[in-house]
């Protein structure tokens, strides 16, 4: 029956659609088949080695490059520096090199700066306007209306352009360091003599207190203590470093340590000096490295019978627990106790990082903080700080002949630069902007911007802009169409460090020196030429004069001749190829007790009485910088000793009620790299977020001005406003809020109107001490968009 | 055979994300770009998971890197309708591209949501084209993706020890995230090689699995914050 | 001999009321057929987009994998437990009030069946490799159950809808009713013989206690897709048996909204009277009970032992997110439709339909607050993520539901919406044109 076919059929079908979803009941797939062999990929394959410039560190780097592409950035395993680990910026090195908005041309702007109007020129027709328009300052006598402002991180470049303004007769070579490292340096420098930010012997520490300081959130050494910490931790055999972090707001790191000390804003000195007194108190302070190291510790009488107030009793007249425990919010108790595990801990460190460092006290409270190490010993010793060795190149001081030169080169500097014992004492460089503006002390004709992004990277960013208007020829070097380049007359693309030659010196950590050579692991992809060779073209290009000051052929030969100085005992010829081969130089391991090398202050030992401040104290004083004790102002003794001075903040008030903290990340550091989509897609800790820039609020705070999460805000302070989204955050303080640095990228937002940086809210506030940028003391307003 | 599993120190990470980044470049992860992010289609393969805890004072955030655990039992496979992906031999849940239908059945089952998946094509733009690395197949829309264990890596060194003519040692294989990691947080090995690094940091009093309870009898192994033990 | 001959009946006519709809359209029919095809042209373009486009023009994310199609998916293969419940049970038990709804609920199920597991294929984030399911398919995945009973369901119930239609099928060839071939074919020679009658009611026979297991085993595996991973409140082991019984609770709820609009437009009071209604909402009632009885029992459970990741899902649905769907979905599969149905006075035919119309809301509400808060809680939390379906997703969705409804329309359109066979069975004197001479039991 036609019926009973269809059953048949209807139960056949059914059956057979089962079997066709044959297998076995399990895991069946193509592991049915071996494991396939690896067959290689067709194609040239090979490995580079060089050095990371994505932050000053100076890590080395194992290049993978395949069909003459970069694929990877590796650690380099031999590098004493990063032993074969490497840092997320220096993972995501491809991403710059390949960036898709790179300029691959020269570009000169014959429009307005209103209206730009880009024309194509090749790189020998740029460097010929440029050199018309230095002709041009010579011409009229005024050298030094030249400024060269650079923030490259490579040692070549840094050489090459101070002697290139030395010989072309401008003082005005300045050399933009990342947030923070000039105040770290002066620190060093005014207790030690060398300018150099504090090195620490991370492996062997026992007690370790972060004074605002976190792992890798900064562009100021973040390998070291990275690498460090995992050793601190579980890296040693039954030891495990106790770990302090003192912060102003509890983060994703105060949550890995032993103990999290919450402290006012700007007040880290402050806590210092009061562990300080607790030490000297209790006389645990190491007696043995104070007499044999250190001056100032005791009130003393100098030769001629002046009596200098010593630290022990300054400290303890000052800097009671008590009183400490009333500006820095810290409970008594703890003082007492951290002081009293510091001591004891052994080899125990305290370092400042990016928190004191942001303010405009910072060079006060860094030495503060650095104190304590001396009080304990913990210099010059296994497990405390060192001082980094640089290696010994030879670098030919330039020495101009032309009378000339020599007149523009002792002009004041464009940044009111004063040194005393070759320490930058005083200097407006967060200043620097509105002297541009108002020409002071004098116009400025000529400004050469290197890898440098004021408008959107630096302080000031308003009167950033205004100066770059202002000034008649910018020339930016840069790969990128970035906020200032728009505002230059011309744009060199300058190529990244994956392109050129370069020499490193590793800035911190391993003690000993070490140098890297940078080398080109591919050709550049478009023919960009870098910064030294283009300096070097230009310098011919000026004339035999300037050009007999740089004889060499290319930046190899320069950087070859440079070699030659790091061993004397080692042929040039050798000595090259083991750096060519190797990657770098080193002149491990670190020999401890050379005095003279650690202490270049007064009396080759560590001064708690800064004798350095003392000299230079006319240049402080007529640079702003104020006496806390006298009325008049005027600096007296008490005031070289190490003194917390209250932390100024931009316009406050009830206008401007909330105290913005700036902070890096890992992930984002200073925020130069914003550009890297690879970066911006990461999810910072704790917020779950990426790619726009948030406002981190707190949870209570919010609800009283009707926040919710991801809501448009503008923030405003006196210098500026920017738009952020909001994020609601339990540990922010109810009197702070928060903004990342390198959250979200200029012209890159979907808003338009979030496309500044936080640098806009930055006014010029100056560091009295050493002129470096302050970003921790703006306070803010916050209202819905 | 090994049977490859993972070590990671929680108390030398540093929560630094260079184990992220490095998985990223390493395996040619798109980017998503703000949007897609926003709405939580970003891809990790390697990402730091972080669990908060309490107000203010006490706020605890402590993170761990979280890969694929590459379970013993695994869920996922288990769920899978077309065996696109399955465990091998050593231990490795595989994921085959070219077989998955996108159904997300996987990511669903995984207690671990360390599985992700592509919303759209990924897409690169024809100069960034050029990072990309050879070694790592490019994934096309509508599949599902995760940690491999760096497969090629192991693949490359096992090729490299039979050019060589020797076994496999400890520390043939390391992946991208182990590689590039600052403080040497993260240990990769065979888990059935009695001397192997990870073998023995497996044994460590500080040792723990996450959602251990559940059966799935994940091979990364975390070492919690503490006392130095051995 | 006598069996092979054929029976000898007046032949009715095209203008009986149970013939007429098939026969002669009015200009309703076009315009509801155009807005249908209209609203299914607009899901092909949606659809369309997101084929080319890829699933990311759902709302879907990490962590929430799975929405607003799986909810499809599941709602709407629990409608298709309709038909079974009607044509299947109520012949098995004798209830002799079922015959003129059977073929409306059998209906149901069909075409639901059809909608229902196409919502999968439209969250497939590679559809063109759909076949792999076929040439790899792995039996350990609960996916490939549903395959597997899906399939056999649908085969089924279309041969079940099929049978009892053979000698509708007849009647309207033997009616003239155009096309002719097209009846004349599916009639597959049905004389209405004492042979073919006997043939006739022993596969149906057997059909309708065959199709029952099958019909169980769906709504059970379809359950086993969530229970069968160990995520908080999936991992159930009740979820078999709640599925099922929520799928004939919306199953019977789509067919009393059916046949309301079916007695309205077809003007077939005659057939479709108080009582089906009556009867029907009092299934609907007992299904509410068990319904809730089930709800109450996995929510008390969970809440009871109190475990962190489960509670995390719980209080998500009890208080937090998803709170307005789930306490919505309490008053739309209870609170609304049990006084209604309860008190004899309400469960008129328009208290039935607003109930049942009711009861569809709260459970595709309910398959949504199954699925999506597990997943946006999962147990490494992720935070903040939320879930908002799409364009495409919504557009979809009343592809579906335009979709279903044409495919009813048209297969009414097409054949006779009450089974005359089965009134015939019954002993009714169906008549052979629009005189009124007997009315459904």
């Amino acid at each position: 029956m036609k019926i009973q076919r269809r059953v048949f059929l209807k139960v056949g079908l059914a059956t057979a659609g089962a079997l066709a979803a044959r297998s076995a009941w399990g895991n069946v797939g193509p592991d049915e088949v071996q494991e396939p062999q690896w067959e290689g990929v067709p194609g040239e394959e090979k490995e580079v080695y060089s050095v990371c410039q994505m932050c000053p560190n100076g890590c080395g780097i194992k290049v993978r490059v395949y069909e003459g592409r970069v694929i990877k950035v590796e650690g380099h395993p031999g590098h004493p520096l990063n032993k074969g680990a490497l840092c997320p910026r220096g993972q995501a090195a491809p991403r710059l090199l390949y960036h898709p908005d790179r300029l691959t041309y020269p570009l000169v702007n014959k429009g307005s700066k209103k209206q730009a109007n880009w024309q194509k020129l090749t790189y020998e027709e740029a460097l010929d306007v440029l050199a018309g328009k230095l002709h041009d300052l010579t011409g009229n006598r005024s050298n030094h209306h030249l400024v060269a402002a650079s923030g490259s991180f490579s040692d070549l470049d840094d050489f090459i352009l101070e002697r290139f303004c030395n010989s072309f007769g401008t003082p005005n070579y300045l050399k933009f360091e990342s947030l923070g490292r000039r105040a770290m340096s002066m620190a060093m420098g005014l207790t030690h003599g060398s300018y150099s930010p504090p090195s620490v012997d991370w492996d062997k520490c026992d007690y370790l207190m972060l004074f605002g300081a976190e792992p890798g959130a900064t562009d100021n050494s973040p390998m070291p203590m990275m690498n460090g910490f995992g050793k601190m931790r579980q890296g040693r055999a039954g030891r495990r470093t106790k770990i302090v972090h003192i912060g102003t707001r509890y983060t994703p790191f105060s949550s890995k340590v032993d103990e999290w000390v919450k402290v006012n804003p700007g007040t880290y000195g402050a806590l210092a000096l009061g562990i300080a007194h607790v030490i000297i108190s209790e006389e645990r302070f190491d007696t043995e490295f104070i007499d044999r190291f250190s001056l100032g510790f005791r009130d003393m009488t100098e030769i001629d019978g002046t009596t200098k107030p010593g630290f022990k009793e300054h400290v303890l007249r000052n800097y009671s627990p008590e009183a400490v425990s009333s500006i820095t919010g810290v409970p008594n108790e703890t003082i007492i106790r951290l002081a009293e595990e510091f001591a004891d801990g052994k080899p125990a460190v305290a370092y400042g990082g990016d928190g004191p460092a942001s303010y405009s006290n910072a060079v006060t409270e860094l030495v503060a903080i650095h104190c304590l190490n001396a009080l304990v010993g913990s210099i010059d010793v296994p497990g405390g700080i060192i001082i980094q060795q640089s290696p010994s190149l030879k670098k030919e001081k330039s020495s101009p002949t032309d009378a000339l030169f020599a007149y523009n080169l002792k002009q004041p500097r464009v940044d009111g630069l004063r040194q005393s014992s070759d320490l930058p004492v005083f200097s407006t460089m967060s200043g620097l902007p509105s002297r541009l503006v108002e020409a002071v002390p004098y116009p400025i004709d000529v400004l050469m911007l290197v890898d440098l992004d004021p408008v959107a990277n630096l302080p000031g960013s308003a009167n950033w802009q205004k100066a770059l208007e202002k000034i008649p020829f910018v020339v930016s070097f840069s790969n990128h169409l970035d906020e200032s380049s728009k505002l230059a007359d011309m744009i060199i693309p300058n190529g990244t460090f994956l392109e050129r030659w370069d020499g490193k010196s590793v800035d911190s950590s391993t003690g000993f020196p070490v140098w890297g050579l940078g080398r080109p692991v591919i050709e550049s992809p478009e023919g960009q030429i870098d910064t030294s060779s283009l300096v070097l073209k230009l310098a011919n290009k000026m004339g035999d004069k300037m050009g007999s000051f740089f004889p060499w052929g290319s930046t190899k030969d320069l950087l070859r001749e440079m070699s030659s100085g790091l061993q004397a005992s080692a042929g040039e010829d050798e000595l090259w190829n083991e750096l060519d081969s190797q990657g770098f130089w080193s002149a491990g391991p670190y020999s401890f007790g050379q005095q003279k090398e650690v202490y270049k202050a007064r009396g080759s030992r560590f001064n708690f009485y800064m004798y350095l401040m003392e000299a230079a104290s006319a240049d402080l004083y007529e640079g702003g910088f104020r006496s806390q004790g006298s009325t008049s102002g005027r600096l007296t003794q008490s005031d070289f000793l190490p003194n917390h001075i209250s932390p100024e903040f931009s316009e406050a008030g009830v206008d401007y009620p909330f105290h913005l903290e700036l902070f890096g990340t890992t992930v984002s550091g200073h925020g130069r790299w914003s550009l890297l989509d690879g970066l911006q897609e990461i999810l910072e800790l704790g917020l779950n977020r990426s790619w726009r820039r948030l406002l981190l609020i707190n949870d209570y705070t919010a609800e009283q001005y009707d926040f919710a999460n991801d809501m448009p805000v503008w923030v405003e302070s006196s210098s500026g406003k920017i738009l952020a989204y909001v994020k609601k955050s339990k540990v922010m303080d109810r009197s702070c809020v928060g903004m990342i640095f390198g959250q979200g990228r200029p012209n890159h937002n979907a808003d338009p109107r979030a496309n500044q940086t936080p640098f806009s809210l930055l006014g010029e506030q100056i560091s009295p001490i050493g002129g470096g940028y302050c970003w921790g003391g703006t306070k803010v307003k916050v209202y819905k968009a | 055979m090994a049977r490859w599993g993972m070590v990671i120190d929680l108390d030398r990470c540093t929560g630094c994300q260079a184990c992220v980044v490095a998985c990223r470049q390493e395996n040619n992860i798109p980017e998503v770009g703000p949007e897609q992010a926003a709405m939580g289609r970003g891809i990790y393969w390697m990402q730091l998971i972080e669990e908060k805890e309490a107000a203010h004072e006490d706020a605890h955030i402590a993170y761990l890197p979280r890969p694929c655990m590459h379970c013993d039992n695994p869920l996922c496979v288990k769920v899978c309708p077309v065996g696109a992906t399955y465990k091998n031999s050593e231990g490795l849940v595989g994921q085959v591209y070219a077989r998955c239908i996108g159904c997300r059945y996987c990511t669903t089952a995984c207690p671990y949501t360390a599985r992700y998946f592509n919303w759209y094509k990924p897409e690169w733009k024809p100069e960034e084209k050029k990072y990309l690395s050879p070694d790592v197949s490019l994934r096309p829309k509508g599949v599902v993706e995760k940690c491999s264990f760096c497969v090629h890596r192991i693949r490359k060194a096992r090729r490299k020890a039979k050019d060589e003519n020797r076994e496999l040692v400890d520390g043939d294989v390391v992946p991208a995230c182990g590689e590039t990691c600052p403080s040497k947080a993260i240990f990769f090995g065979d888990l059935d090689d009695p001397n192997s690094e990870v073998s023995k940091l497996a044994k460590s009093r500080r040792a723990f699995r996450l959602e251990d309870h559940l059966g799935t009898g994940p091979k990364v192994i975390y070492l919690r914050e503490g006392e130095w033990s051995e | 001999m006598s069996d092979s001959i054929a029976a000898v009946t007046t032949p009715m006519r095209q203008d009986h009321p149970l013939i007429k709809p098939v026969a002669v359209s009015g200009r309703g029919f076009y315009i509801a057929t155009l807005a249908l095809l209209i609203v299914m042209s607009w899901a092909f373009f949606a659809w369309f987009t997101q084929f080319m486009n890829g699933l990311g023009e759902t709302g879907l994310n990490r962590p929430v994998y799975w929405g607003i199609y799986i909810t499809n998916f599941v709602f709407f293969v629990g409608i298709s437990h309709a038909g079974t419940l009607i044509s299947a049970i109520l012949r098995v038990t004798g209830a002799e009030w079922r015959r003129p709804i059977t073929r409306a609920a059998e209906a149901i199920t069909v075409f639901a069946l059809m909608v229902g597991p196409i919502n999968v294929f439209f969250d497939l984030g590679s559809p063109h490799r759909v076949l792999n399911i076929v040439f790899h398919g792995q039996l350990n995945s609960p996916l490939i159950w549903d395959v597997i009973c899906i399939s056999i369901y649908l085969m089924s119930s279309l041969l079940y809808l099929y049978l009892p239609l053979i000698p509708d099928i007849a009647e309207l060839r033997n009616a003239g009713v155009k096309p002719l071939w097209f009846y004349r074919l599916l009639a597959i020679g049905w004389q209405e013989t004492e042979k073919q009658k006997r043939l006739l009611k022993k596969m149906i026979g057997f059909m309708a206690i065959a199709i029952i297991p099958v019909a169980v085993s769906v709504h059970t595996v379809v359950s086993w897709v969530f229970a069968m991973t160990i995520q908080p409140m999936w991992h159930s082991t009740i979820f078999g048996p709640y599925f099922v019984v929520g799928a004939i609770f919306s199953g019977i709820a789509a067919i009393i909204i059916a046949m309301a609009i079916l007695r309205k437009v077809y003007k077939l009071d005659r057939y479709l009277k108080p009582l089906h209604f009556k009867n029907l909402g009092i299934l609907l009632m007992v299904m509410a009970c068990l319904w809730l009885y089930f709800t109450f029992a996995e929510y008390l459970t969970t809440f009871y032992g109190g475990e962190p990741s489960h509670m995390a899902v719980f209080y998500a649905k009890i208080a937090g997110e998803f709170a307005p769907m789930f306490w919505a979905m309490v008053a739309f599969c209870f609170i609304i439709p049990f006084p209604i149905l309860a008190i004899p006075k309400f469960r008129t035919i328009t208290g039935t339909v607003i109930a049942s119309i009711s009861v569809n809301i709260g459970m595709w509400l309910e398959r949504y607050t199954i699925v999506v808060p597990s997943l946006s809680n999962p147990r490494l939390p992720i935070s903040e993520i939320n879930y908002t379906p799409s364009w495409v997703e919504w557009s979809i969705t009343a592809g579906c539901f335009a979709g279903l409804t044409l495919f009813y329309v048209l297969f009414s359109k097409i054949f006779p919406i009450i089974s005359i066979w089965e009134l015939k069975e019954g002993g009714i004197d169906v008549g052979s044109g629009p005189e009124i001479t007997g009315a459904a039991s």
